[in-house]
């Protein structure tokens, strides 16, 4: 009976210590999360890739009354998702310094520059609803390789997962960013060639009658 | 005394409690054909609505019944389908109905790699199981040596499915199954709670489950 006594305290302390660790404010988070190799069209092209250091090294970070020292970081899965994606897409991808930089003769027919805009979240208790959820906004620069903008547009990425029992604030929220990293991923992927301009600079650069599909 | 009255209160619970209704409707647009042996089915969840999400483990525990039920059949795990045909069945891309899925196959890519899967039926279901209706109170304390709860919750469970059966071999719509189920779950506690749940999502999965098998039989 007495060890039955123990057992069921040790349970009850510990699903108020889990309680009371869940009505904390305070969020640190390094996102991890599975992001698949794409199935892409291979574009005949050799691209280079810049990632600016505001892409490289944002880390969201709020200290409000409501979200008490918020430090979220997924700066890998960011560079770890193009640098899945864009060799699935390009025959090569040199990655270079600076748009303007020479590339020591390596041929390259662009240059593409991803950039973080914005990054939003939303928790269950703030939304009233049983989701948490992520936005994560990208804007997506592709220059010619003498540094002539060939066109530029935003990408949105939207995540969310349910709550559920025994799932903490910080699993929540890395689900939601995980699945909106890889919403971007599959909207960069589909919508490349109809970002405005695009589609004109591949038919300039590839053979039409070889490739009709990505004419 | 206190025993007593616990003794009546499970049974009561038991007598009139965690009762389950199901309704099952099933549309059939198309006659289905024998499937082959080693093709498969994949059984995918729609998750576009903003308001709710149709749960992953709803359609995980749909495609083990489906399997257990269709013998020499293949039912792909819904996440190797999802990451194997990344980005084309995202939730902010996927085809929305059997014309766009004749598109898709004209990207070469993914024609092969449904080929490889020998995908003969997608099973689209859109849904969720909600709580409606909660009730009672209880309340638990911790002290030195000693721990316990007293008290009395129920609430009503209600889950609602429809599963969109499309046929990739014609290209066209199969039919469709849908599946409405309720319950009431009730926990009485005196020292120890004692939950006594109605398995309302389980119950629409089985229910589910077993209609797409004989639809597709």
């Amino acid at each position: 009976m007495n060890k039955f006594r123990t057992s069921l305290t040790h349970v009850l302390s510990c699903l108020l210590l889990a309680l009371i660790s869940a009505c904390s404010s305070s969020v640190k988070l390094q996102v991890k999360g599975e992001l698949p190799t794409p199935l892409a069209t291979l574009y005949p092209l050799n691209l280079g890739v810049h990632y600016t250091d505001n892409f490289l090294n944002q880390i969201y970070q709020e200290n409000t009354k409501e979200r008490e020292n918020w430090n979220i970081d997924y700066r890998q899965p960011r560079k770890t998702l193009f640098d899945q994606i864009l060799p699935t897409m390009f025959q090569s991808v040199l990655p270079i310094t600076a748009v303007s930089v020479p590339t020591d003769g390596a041929v390259i027919d662009a240059i593409l520059e991803p950039d973080l805009v914005e990054t939003q979240f939303a928790l269950p208790d703030e939304t009233q609803t049983d989701n948490y959820e992520a936005w994560i906004k990208y804007t997506i620069k592709l220059y010619q390789p003498d540094g002539k903008l060939i066109s530029e547009w935003q990408l949105t990425g939207y995540g969310k997962t349910p709550t559920a029992m025994f799932t903490s604030k910080t699993d929540g929220l890395n689900t939601a960013v995980t699945y909106a990293l890889r919403d971007i991923g599959a909207r960069f992927v589909l919508d490349f060639r109809k970002a405005p301009g695009v589609q004109q600079w591949i038919a300039g650069k590839i053979n039409c009658a070889e490739y009709p599909y990505l004419c | 005394m206190l025993s007593n009255a616990c003794k009546l209160i499970v049974l009561l619970v038991f007598l009139t409690g965690c009762s389950n209704t199901t309704t099952v409707d099933e549309y059939r647009e198309n006659e289905s054909t024998a499937m082959l042996e080693g093709e498969s089915i994949v059984v995918l969840g729609r998750r576009s609505s903003t308001s709710y999400e149709t749960e992953f483990d709803f359609i995980t525990c749909v495609g083990n019944t489906l399997k257990n039920k269709l013998r020499g059949i293949n039912i792909i795990p819904e996440k190797e389908f999802l990451n194997s045909m990344y980005p084309y069945f995202e939730t902010s891309t996927a085809p929305m109905d059997v014309q766009n899925l004749d598109k898709l196959v004209q990207t070469p890519a993914v024609a092969k790699k449904l080929n490889d899967f020998r995908i003969r039926y997608f099973v689209w279901i859109d849904g969720f199981t909600e709580t409606t209706n909660n009730s009672g109170s209880m309340s638990c304390a911790v002290g030195v040596g000693i721990a316990g709860c007293l008290g009395f919750a129920s609430w009503d469970d209600k889950s609602n499915y429809e599963a969109t059966i499309w046929d990739f071999k014609e290209l066209n719509l199969e039919g469709k199954i849908s599946t409405q189920s309720s319950g009431t779950s009730y926990v009485p506690a005196v020292i120890i709670p004692l939950p006594l749940l109605a398995r309302v999502q389980s119950g629409a999965c089985s229910n589910m489950a077993n209609q797409i098998g004989s639809f597709l039989k």
